[in-house]
């Protein structure tokens, strides 16, 4: 095994992290199983290709594609909260919409980037491990951001819907807005992951965001495990009291390990795939794999535990 | 000289599964007038409608006929989240009324503002009133501000809610059979509290209770439906 391994996973981990920081908000703290994701990931790339193709600037086209994305999340909640459409159909609907939309937009059903200035330009004659650091930095910063979001009266608020819209908007706060903006939200940053990966693979293709969100359900999953094991062995090691303390925490930190999880599981997920794919599985079979690391990892959870996990695993 | 009455409900009617062979009507062309700081019991006997009254009121189930007004004003149209403004309420569901993931602190927070513009300072802890009114109960839990409400008991559970009801003062509280879910003593300080601090803010407290021999004379009026 060698480090090319690591750092293709780094890189892609890296790329695909703010999709898993999507799903994060929309699957687990929203408690909304949102499938506009193949379809918000693909309109990130396709706006930011025609725009940069365009002679469009980096930040400019990244930004338009940030905003189409909010705006898919947005008529998914809208479809979902004003005309009655259920959860799961909404988001079917806004998928298979966004793929007509997405061919609009591009015209055709692809839209090259190899001759056009993109964000990854400049790390072409540099060393890679400098690109990884970028990425390191763009993850960081965004990943302070969701952190930051989550310790805010919206953050409370977006988790408390998740968890019993009957109670939040009993004490008159208007649920609909806070599904609006966290869709919309989740929906922004899987359409920039789908744009930072456009732009790192030299193309944008309609049919890139299928499958997206076993992709990222996979990573956050291997994610989840992973912190939960983490925690196992910390509390071994740790005194009785020093855990008590760490209980008495005002912060959400179950919210946090989540978000951390989601860096984690992305990259841990293209490791995997990496070392698979050079053991000899068909490139065609990777779907097939991904489905069945969700679907074993779903169970063991299902046979492991509590009411808590179980609800989780449900999806 | 005649006031406004602080809650008045015209004529309501509220029909489950209308225009279906399983139509039920719940309440018909109901009426009733309450006065500011009343304290009403609500009676009657299973399927009566007493819980669709509250919930009408709340805003949770669609009426079909007749209005309802808060201090005057209209408030037949209103979402449930608005009406919130004048009305907190507690079901007899102990699972509705709090935010299980969350911690009670947070659930305090989740009460007190609806402005979701407004910073949250994280480390805020259970302020001096909202303490008080947690050791009113009587069920230990002052010292738990950070443990998740999934740790609690049913029980305990709905005592939160009902402290919950209190933040945040509303002038018409509706309590819907709050205490089924607790056993005779905490019942008991559970229902001192509630009548307690419903007299000290003036609120008006309409409640649907089985078991009205333990509220004693707290009341002022009894409705049977």
């Amino acid at each position: 095994m060698n480090s090319i391994i690591f750092e293709t996973a780094f890189q892609q981990g890296f790329l695909y992290v703010f999709a898993v920081f999507g799903i994060v908000i929309s699957f687990r703290l929203m408690n909304f199983p949102d499938l506009t994701v193949d379809g918000s990931f693909t309109l990130g790339g396709a706006v930011v290709a025609v725009l940069l193709s365009n002679g469009y600037s980096i930040a400019f086209s990244i930004s338009i594609a940030i905003i189409a994305g909010f705006l898919a999340g947005v008529t998914t909640a809208l479809l979902n909260r004003k005309l009655g459409i259920s959860k799961i159909l909404s988001g079917i609907l806004v998928m298979l919409i966004l793929y007509s939309v997405n061919l609009r937009i591009m015209g055709k059903a692809n839209t090259s980037l190899l001759r056009t200035n993109t964000l990854f330009s400049p790390f072409e004659s540099l060393d890679n491990i400098i690109l990884l650091l970028f990425l390191f930095a763009v993850a960081a910063i965004v990943l302070l951001g969701l952190l930051y979001l989550t310790t805010t009266k919206l953050g409370l608020f977006i988790r408390a819907t998740g968890d019993n819209e009957f109670m939040v908007r009993s004490k008159g706060i208007n649920t609909n807005w806070v599904f609006i903006i966290g869709i919309g939200l989740s929906n922004a940053l899987i359409a920039f992951s789908g744009a930072m990966v456009a732009q790192s693979q030299g193309f944008s293709d309609v049919s890139m965001g299928i499958g997206m969100i076993i992709t990222a359900l996979a990573a956050l999953i291997i994610g989840e495990s992973f912190v939960s094991v983490i925690q196992t062995i910390k509390r071994l090691f740790k005194k009785k009291s020093e855990i008590e303390n760490k209980n008495k925490s005002y912060l959400p930190w179950d919210t946090f390990n989540e978000f951390f999880g989601a860096i984690l599981g992305s990259f841990l997920y293209f490791l995997i795939i990496a070392i698979c794919l050079q053991l000899g599985l068909a490139p065609t079979d990777l779907k097939l794999a991904t489905g069945i690391l969700v679907i074993v990892g779903i169970a063991l959870r299902f046979k492991k535990t509590t009411s808590e996990t179980y609800q989780k695993a449900k999806l | 000289m005649s006031t406004t009455p602080i809650l008045e409900i015209k004529n309501l009617t509220v029909v489950y599964n209308a225009n279906t062979p399983y139509e039920v009507v719940a309440l018909k062309d109901f009426s009733l007038k309450v006065e500011k700081g009343e304290i009403i019991v609500i009676t009657g006997g299973n399927g009566s409608g007493k819980s669709t009254l509250l919930q009408a009121i709340c805003g949770t189930v669609p009426i079909k006929t007749g209005k309802i007004l808060i201090n005057g004003i209209d408030i037949t149209k209103w979402s449930a989240n608005k009406r919130a403004r004048f009305i907190g309420s507690v079901h007899q569901d102990t699972m509705l009324g709090t935010c299980p993931n969350l911690t009670i602190q947070e659930n305090f927070q989740l009460a007190n503002t609806k402005k979701w513009w407004l910073p949250l300072l994280y480390n805020l802890k259970l302020n001096g009133k909202q303490l008080e009114n947690i050791k009113n109960i009587g069920l230990q839990l002052e010292n738990r501000g950070t443990s998740k409400i999934n740790m609690l008991s049913g029980g305990q559970r709905q005592a939160i809610a009902v402290c919950l009801a209190f933040e945040n003062m509303k002038p018409i509280l509706l309590f819907d059979e709050f205490t089924s879910a607790l056993d005779e003593s905490t019942a008991r300080t559970v229902l001192k509290f509630t009548f307690d601090s419903a007299k000290k803010n003036e609120a008006t407290l309409l409640m649907v209770m089985h078991k009205f021999v333990i509220i004693k004379n707290n009341y002022q009026r009894i409705i049977t439906l």
